[in-house]
Formats: structure tokens, sequence, C-alpha cells
């Protein structure tokens, strides 16, 4: 088995299964980055997303031993690194 | 040079920093209990408690709890007073010790706010608050190894279980040495920038220097031209700083996350999976909705049915004073100052505080449990397209008991534009001291009838509401299109583990939202009802001097104690006619005559200023009643029934049919609806949202207000 290292390896943590894991790749918007670290949550750091309000906005993340809700349009601006490797 | 110590007379400040969610609070609560001294900070509304206690060994340090702050860059007000207080050594509450809150179970978070305290050079102790939380045996280890990486007392306490606080004061009145490795240093690039700052300034640290280069925004004292000459020195784009506070933090975060690697304090899992399973069904797409309009409903119950028995013994009570005071003291004009000037203007205010009470021992209990933030989750893509936040719901709640403390609630909202058009539509939610208004209009042309078993004139209460309710979404979607917000603002916010009440905390909280309203808003109402009890008691010298004479030489030809009470009533009726308040009512007849208003209306409206429920109190005397809300029982049922007899038989000169019909009545009804006549409500938006948007608040209420009674008489009188 080989870890595939490609462009496409980041998604958006919206395209993330509920329930799933991901680890934070980078930020699309420098006050959202600002926002999650004042609450301890930044790049490298394990993020989970969790629960989606009724309507599907906002959505909720657990992160940093707490959860955090954010509108979808944010959520789409973390990126995250792809969960799982890809077989060759 | 010469640098001499503080005065050991001098008393030692200690201040309480923390994270909104840590228990910064009630551990404040916990050290101070009552003794508690609540103000504002100078210059701005964001309440600042204080209070000096009494350590073991009799010495004292006065002990400030600072607002909650995530991070040493502030985003809101309340960050930026507590930023204020850390950075400027001139501020009256700069420390002389920071005890720095953490929550245990979240610790990185707490290391990041505490490592920006260190780096600006204060001792400082690190308080693990909610260690009851975190698995026991690793608590001993974890402490000692932190106290061994930061450089500072670490302090484990559970203020839930009430252990750990004494060991936590203990330390208190101790010299404690601030710690000496920085987390950040500035690059060497930056150096001629710092030292700069340093100057400008004044200060000896470099991390305040650093921080007044990357956000000279909060820096208030700061001259334009050093921050454009420093940026300059730095070479960096206004653009990048944003980019290197967020680089900080990271760094900050990446460190922090390193030690909470080292010192492996393991929270028990149980809050975080007992909060999955409720959240499961406080934010269902069916129980959860279902659930919050449950708690809607007991909060509106609690409003409009139980604090009417508080609110019914004030009305009595101070009626019982009047008129106990009245048979003592003097007739002449002080008596009748204090009163019906300043005892009706007390009765006014205080009248208010069983539902201000409800409120917010409502509200407390939500945000003590965490389900507050729950309902914002829920409502949140509901309310934005409106122009609202999911925050807003908590506050045009509030407006259905009283505006004034809605309107301070909406500090919550973290986007500037958001929390505007809440407040400006906040008026229009139907308020408690509309209640008496509308019962007597409606019940003026609604005949007492059943409909499906329920009374009809219930219906068009409800439909009050529901008015108003409607027109702050319209009214607010208006806002928003003019302002060209596209509801894109930034919105993070924590969900808290949920956890039970402590009912210490919503008792202070109850007991500091009541009095600061009669403070507050009392003042105001206070000092309205004393003009308009000058208004309404004095006139034109030889007008009101003509009709003394007059009804003096009356009453003394009268014999028949039953004519005299009918002349003394004749008499003030006449005096309030010819008052300046009647005046004023009569003045501006010729504008409300479109609306279907005579002047006897105009003055109700005028009065009403003081508070809207003064409305009624003003039509029992024009319509030569005794006030009915001053007297209780049975009697206060028969005056309000002949007050209503009266109005129905008033005649209007010009037209010779009742004045009071159907739509002078609806009109009147929806003028109260929406029109400002809350000058407390007017002073404390000025206060929360500046001059201007108050005058758009209290024009765009006027249109609003005339607009539709107008068309509702236009359309009614068809």
């Amino acid at each position: 088995m080989q870890i595939v290292s490609s462009p496409h390896s980041e998604i958006p943590l919206t395209s993330l299964p509920r329930g799933k894991s991901g680890v934070i790749a980078r930020f699309e918007s420098t006050e959202l980055e600002i926002a999650l670290l004042r609450m301890g949550v930044g790049r490298g750091n394990l993020v989970q997303l969790c629960d989606m309000a009724p309507l599907g906005d906002p959505i909720s993340l657990r992160a940093n031993g707490t959860k955090i809700a954010i509108r979808k349009k944010d959520a789409a601006l973390i990126w995250i690194f792809q969960p799982q490797s890809l077989p060759a | 040079m010469d640098i001499s110590t503080p005065v050991a007379s001098r008393l030692k400040k200690v201040a309480l920093v923390g994270a909104p969610n840590a228990g910064k609070t009630s551990l404040f609560n916990a050290l101070t209990g009552l003794h508690q001294k609540v103000g504002n900070f100078p210059g701005v509304t964001v309440e600042r408690k204080s209070a000096r206690i009494r350590l073991e060994d009799n010495t004292s340090v006065e002990l400030v709890d600072l607002p909650g702050a995530n991070s040493l860059y502030p985003v809101s007000e309340d960050e930026s007073v507590t930023c204020d207080v850390l950075r400027n050594p001139l501020n009256p509450d700069h420390p002389d010790l920071v005890v720095v809150v953490a929550d245990a179970t979240q610790l990185k978070r707490g290391l990041v706010l505490a490592s920006q305290v260190l780096d600006l050079g204060f001792p400082a102790i690190l308080v693990l608050n909610m260690i009851d939380l975190v698995e026991r045996e690793y608590v001993h280890h974890a402490t000692h190894r932190l106290q061994a990486l930061l450089g500072i007392p670490v302090v484990p306490v559970s203020v839930r279980q009430e252990k750990g606080i004494g060991r936590l004061t203990k330390w208190l009145n101790k010299d404690i040495e601030p710690a000496h490795r920085p987390w950040v240093t500035v690059p060497p690039g930056f150096r001629p920038a710092i030292n700069t700052l340093k100057e400008a300034l004044p200060t000896n640290q470099d991390y305040l220097a650093f921080q007044a280069l990357l956000d000279p925004g909060s820096f208030r004292n700061l001259p334009d031209s050093v921050t454009v000459q420093v940026r300059e020195l730095a070479h960096v784009a206004p653009k990048d700083l944003r980019l290197l506070i967020s680089n900080e933090l990271a760094v900050r975060n990446d460190r922090a996350a390193e030690i909470v690697e080292q010192v492996a304090l393991k929270p028990s899992d149980y809050p975080g999976k007992l909060t999955s399973v409720l959240d499961r069904i406080f934010t269902h797409r069916i129980f959860g909705y279902a659930i919050f309009l449950g708690i809607l409903l007991l909060i509106f119950q609690s409003i409009f049915a139980w604090a009417t028995y508080p609110m019914d013994a004030i009305d009595a009570g101070i009626a019982w004073l009047q008129e106990a005071l009245g048979s003592i003291l003097p007739a002449g004009w002080l008596t009748d100052l204090l009163l019906n000037g300043i005892l009706a203007g007390f009765g006014g205010i205080v009248v208010f505080v069983p539902q201000i009470v409800f409120l917010f021992f409502f509200i407390a209990l939500l945000e003590e449990t965490g389900y507050m933030s729950r309902v914002v989750f829920l409502m949140d893509r509901i309310m934005r397209p409106f122009g609202f936040s999911g925050k807003s719901v908590i506050p045009l709640m509030g407006g259905m008991a009283c505006a004034i403390p809605s309107i301070m609630m909406t500090r919550s909202i973290p986007n500037k534009i958001e929390r505007m058009i809440t407040i400006a539509v906040i008026p229009l939610m139907s308020c408690s001291a509309r209640i008496p208004v509308y019962t007597l209009l409606i019940a003026l042309f609604v005949p007492q009838t059943e409909l499906l078993g329920l009374d009809v004139r219930g219906f068009y209460m409800t439909g009050l509401y529901i008015l108003g309710f409607l027109m702050s979404l319209v009214v607010a979607f208006v806002l928003k299109t003019i302002l060209k917000y596209k509801s894109d603002g930034l919105f993070v916010m924590e969900m808290p583990a949920y956890r039970m009440p402590r009912w210490r905390n919503v008792g202070i909280t109850v007991y500091q939202q009541a009095t600061s309203f009669v403070l507050g808003a009392g003042k105001i109402i206070l000092g309205i009802s004393i003009v308009l009890w000058v208004l309404s008691s004095y006139g034109m010298p030889d007008k009101m001097k003509q009709i003394e004479t007059d009804y003096a030489a009356k009453i003394s030809q009268s014999n028949d104690p039953q004519s005299i009470d009918q002349l003394r009533l004749a008499q003030s009726k006449a005096r309030l006619e010819s008052s300046f308040a009647g005046e004023i009512g009569k003045f501006i007849e010729p504008a409300i005559r479109p609306l279907g208003f005579d002047w006897k209306i105009g003055i109700s409206i005028v009065t009403s200023f003081a508070a809207r429920e003064v409305f009624v109190s003003t039509m029992s005397i024009l319509y030569g009643q005794e006030d009915p809300e001053s007297v209780d029982g049975d009697a206060q049922i028969k005056t309000r029934e002949s007050l209503l007899t009266r109005m129905r038989a008033e005649i209007n000169p010009k037209t010779g049919k009742p004045v009071y019909n159907h739509a002078t009545t609806l009109s009147l009804l929806v003028f109260y609806a929406f029109a400002m006549q809350c000058m407390s409500t007017l002073a404390v938006t000025r206060r929360e949202a500046g001059w201007k948007w108050t005058l758009l608040v209290l024009v765009y209420l006027t249109i609003l207000s005339y607009g539709a009674s107008w068309i509702t008489f236009t359309l009614a009188s068809l």
C-alpha cells in the first residue's frame, strides 16, 4: 500500500461525511482562521463534522474538546487532508 | 535608574481573565459571594464586577472580574475592555497579578490565552477549573508538569464541588515572579518598529509593542502617524497584519498542543457523551423546535400569567401608600408632586420588576445549562434571510417583556449589522407596558363573546403580538436590503457541554439585572414622570387662576358633599385641559386628526412618553374618573367599566357620532403597537447603538406608526 500525495488530497470540510474526522490543512479565510484559533482550533488539528442544524445550516464541529457551530459557507473554506489514503 | 516599588499600603489588584465558558464568573462568585460591587467600566457600558476580599493573614486584595476573552486580540467590546485593562498601565484596573482561568477539559485553549498574558509580563496564576471532569489520577502529575513548563503557579480547582478555592486564595497575596521565557519572540526585522512603539506607548514589554504593531486599531491612544511610521519600518502592508495575527496565534496553539501532550491531562469523556445524546434531541428537526416552542410558551406563561400576581400586589401597595401619605401630608403642590409625580413614577418602574425577574430567571437558566446556544443553532438559518442572526432570537423574545434589557442583550451578537438590525426592531415587539392599553381599547369595541370556547378579546390581543412580530421581520428585511447586507457575517459559536445550572449564578444574574433595570431605566422613567407632572399640573397662569377662582366659588356655594366631589372632578378635568399638556394635545390635534384622534387622545399620547400604560390613567382623568389602576378589587372593575361607558358615550361634536368607533379604536391600537413611546428605550438605544441609529429608529417608527394608523383608520372608516 502506498499513500498517494496529490494536489487533490485536500477536500473542503463540508464534503466530509457526517461523524467523520479529518486534519485541517488550511483555511481559505484569515478571519475564519483567527476566529477558530481563538477557540484553540488551527492547522494540523483534528476536527469532526458533528451535526447539521435541521435546515442543513449551520453545522457543528467537534474539536479540541468542545463543539463549535459555524455557518456552512464558512465551513466550505476549511480544507482538510483527504482522510483516507488511496491504494496504489 | 531607580524604579520605586509599589507602596505597600496600596491594595493589591488581582484580575480574573478567562474564556467565556471557562467558569470565570462562577469562580468570582465563589470567591466573593454577594460582596460584589457592580458598575460599568469607564466610558463603556460593559459591566464591571469587583470585590475586596480579605485573606487568611488579614491582608486584603481587590479582585476584578474582567469580561470573558478568547484572546488578547479583541473582537468585541467586552474583549476590548479586558485588553485595555491589561495593556494600559494607566487603566485604574491594571492588575498587579492576573489569574487566568482555564477549563481543564480544554486546556490548550486556556494555555493560548495564558501565554499572551505571560508574554505581556504579568505575574500570573493558572487556574485549572472543572478539574472534576478530568481523570483524577493524572491531576497531580499534570499540575507539576505544567508548573515547570510555564514557570508560574498552577492551581487545580472545581468551583462546582467547591474544591481548591482555598488553595487559590493562599496564592493571592504572594509575590509571584513573571515567567521568563516568552512564547513568541519578535522577529529581528521588526526590531526598529518595536523599539519605536516601546517609546511611543510607552512600555518596556516587547510583546505589548508587538500587539500594537499588529492590531493598532485596538490601541485607542496610539497616534495614527506612529502606526503608519512603524508599519513602514517593519515593511508590512496593512492587509498583512491579520495574517501576522493568525500566524502568532497558530504558533501559540502549536506550542500549547505540545504542552498538553506532555502533561497528559485526560478529560473523562462523560460530558461529551451526554452532550451528544442530548443534542440529538434538542437539535432534532421536530423535537428540537417543539421543545423550544414549549420553553417559549412557559416563559410567556410566566410573564403574562404568574407575574400578574406580584404586579397587582405592587400596584395595590403603591395605591395604598399614595392614599396613606395623602391623608397625612398637608395638601399642596409638594405633596401632589410627591404622590402623583415621584411616587406614581416609582410605581411605574417597580411594577415591571416581576416580569424582568421571570424573564432573566429563564434566560440565565438556559444560558447556565448550555441550552441557549442550541436555540441559536436551530434558529440561525431561519432568522438569517431577514438580516438577523440566530442570536437575535433571545433579545426579540425578551422584547415581549421589556425592550430595555433586551437591547442590552444584543451584545452577544458578534456581527455589527445583525446587531444593529436587531436593536432597530426590538421596539416593535409588544412589551408588557402595552398590555393595559391593549386591554382597555379592545374592551372598548369588542364585546366579551366566546369563539371556540375562548374569549374573542384574547384573539385580538394575540393578533397585536403577531402584528408586531411580523412587522419586525418586514422592517429587518427592509433594513438589510437598504444596508446591502448579504447575511454573510462570520459566525463562530461555542456549544458548551450541557451541565446542571448553578443556582447561585442564576440568582446573582437575576438580582443584578433587576437592580440595573430599576436604577438605569428607572432614572429616566422617574424624570419623565416629574416633567409630565409639571406639564399636566401647570398651564398659563391667568387661565389656571381663572379655573381656581371659578371652582372655588362654585364649591363654596354648594353644601351637598356629592356635588362637591363632582365639582372637584370637573375642576381637575378643566385644569388638565388648560394645562401645558392639554395645550400640547390641542396643538397636535390637526396632525393626529387624520388618524381619527382628538385632542384628548393627543394628551394621552404625550403623557405616554414616560411609560405607555400611563395612557390608561390619563384617560381616566380626562373622562372624569378615578384612576382605575389605583383602586383594587371590585372597585377597579367598576371604575374601569364606567370609564369604558363614558368613553363609548363620547360624541364627536363635528360628526355627531361616537369618537371611539371601530375605526378610531383600531387605529389607536395599531398606533400603540408601532409607535416609539418610551424614552428609556431611546436612551438605551443611544447608549448601545449611537445617536444616528437612534434617530433612524425614532424616525422609522414614527413614520410607520403614523402611516399604519392612517391606513387602518381610512380602511376601517369605509
